[in-house]
């Protein structure tokens, strides 16, 4: 397997993209407003509309356990629609995540730690996930990595300079407001 | 202050030189008390007990797998010592090896890499799946995101670990991989003729036949040596070349002078027997 990939870019997949996709629509408003939304693959194989990759349930009530103080969390899916989707390969697929920026390091660190305490997965194990970061401005930029468990720190690395950034403008748009 | 279960998990202690693991009495002795701890409701001595019980079977998992390995019933091995990574890693949660890992918990999980990376096997069959329904091991309850039975995979609730039983499946495809889920589907090639074609085994007879006791700390450096184009005449160009790029000779170090090919240096910590049995 290839040692670690972070491909970071642009994207239209942020919380009004899954609006319209008919799913958790008795939590729609909490999906709207929670600080990470947890959201399924789209379209992966012929047949499977929308599934999560298997322990999502297990991420969500995790997450959902530390409390809305520290972080608020939904998950795109009534229990009647959520399919959780075996891979065959060993790679640790944690999903695909939307958080808004302000909490988005606090999210990786809880991400590490539920891979390495809960997933039980060693430094060398290879791991997946997608999280897409809410700006300031509304716009999504989207953090694809593909690596082992030790190189998560360029991941929460390059989160960590993007929400540097926009916290600078949001900060500087007010003071312009001004 | 040490009390029973502490002298229970004593008694794993030194594996190498006490099999306490593989006495059946001990084994149901751990049961016995755990059963009354959990009729009781003591839940943190049925916990510690599970701890002990998991101990045990990590040890008695490593030497049956040794045992198979010695026996030269190689599947047989790595299933087993597949099982026995899982084991591990459900006893990782609950159980931290004191310095001197006096369990071998350590060493066991050290070694099931090493001895893992000897097998042949490169090409397993995975199948991917849809879990439609799932229930908690210890309630029954079936679970969905939304729902809470409060138990967690892993967490050991009246002496047994949690888990989730999948009761209904959709499945969606087998895949050939070189990185599998589980590793127990091992492809095993057939000529035209439906004769099974088995594996080549002997790096892994190699080490087994220099090591006499599981606990025998050994190592294995993969490095490179250098041989001569002419001592590869009896490998044809559609062949995988040596040099284990996996592309095929023809087009990879054919024409080269030398060749470079993975080597492994094995380092024993016990000197091996002066005598080998023929393979």
């Amino acid at each position: 397997m290839e040692i670690k990939t972070l491909v970071v870019r642009d994207t239209g997949h942020i919380r009004e993209y899954w609006e319209g996709k008919g799913l958790a629509r008795d939590h729609l408003g909490q999906a709207q407003s929670a600080d990470v939304l947890i959201v399924p693959f789209e379209n992966i194989r012929e047949g499977v509309d929308f599934a999560f990759p298997q322990g999502t349930g297990d991420l969500y009530k995790s997450l959902k356990g530390l409390g809305p103080n520290v972080l608020s969390v939904e998950i795109l899916a009534e229990d009647d629609e959520y399919l959780e989707f075996v891979f065959h390969a060993a790679a640790r697929k944690v999903g695909v995540l939307i958080v808004k920026y302000g909490v988005a390091p606090l999210l990786i660190n809880l991400l590490a730690n539920h891979i390495s305490d809960e997933l039980r997965a060693k430094p060398d194990d290879y791991v997946e996930l997608t999280i897409v970061v809410e700006k300031h401005d509304c716009t999504g930029v989207q953090f694809d990595y593909r690596g082992r468990v030790d190189g998560l720190h360029v991941l929460a690395d390059s989160v960590g300079e993007l929400v540097q950034k926009c916290t600078d403008q949001s900060v500087g748009s007010q003071h312009i407001e001004k | 202050m040490s009390d029973e279960v502490d002298h229970l998990l004593d008694r794993l202690a030194r594996p190498e030189q006490f099999s306490g693991f593989d006495d059946p009495q001990f084994s149901t002795e751990i049961e016995v008390r755990k059963a009354s701890a959990v009729a009781e409701g003591d839940e943190s001595k049925a916990k510690r007990l599970w701890i002990v019980e998991a101990v045990a079977n990590c040890q008695r998992k490593f030497v049956a797998a040794f045992r198979e390995l010695q026996a030269q019933r190689f599947y047989e091995a790595w299933c087993e010592i597949e099982q026995l990574e899982s084991a591990l890693a459900g006893l990782s949660r609950h159980y931290r090896s004191p310095v001197d890992d006096p369990h071998r918990i350590d060493f066991v999980s050290r070694m099931v890499g090493s001895w893992q990376r000897l097998f042949p096997y490169k090409l397993f069959l995975s199948p991917e799946y849809l879990k439609k329904r799932t229930e908690c091991s210890v309630c029954g309850a079936i679970v969905t995101p939304r729902s809470d039975c409060g138990h967690r995979v892993g967490e050991i609730y009246r002496g047994e670990a949690c888990y989730r039983i999948v009761k209904e499946v959709e499945v969606l495809g087998i895949s050939l991989v070189d990185e599998p889920e589980q590793k127990y589907s091992v492809v095993f090639p057939t000529d035209e003729h439906g004769n099974q074609q088995d594996y080549n085994y002997d790096v892994l007879k190699f080490v087994i036949e220099r090591v006499t006791s599981p606990f025998h700390v050994w190592s294995a450096e993969l490095t490179t040596r250098t041989i001569p184009r002419s001592a590869l005449s009896d490998v044809l160009p559609t062949q995988q070349c040596p040099c284990g790029s996996r592309q095929v000779f023809g087009a990879c170090c054919s024409q080269k002078e030398e060749v470079s090919v993975p080597h492994m240096q094995f380092t024993f910590s016990v000197q091996p027997p002066t005598i080998f049995p023929s393979t």
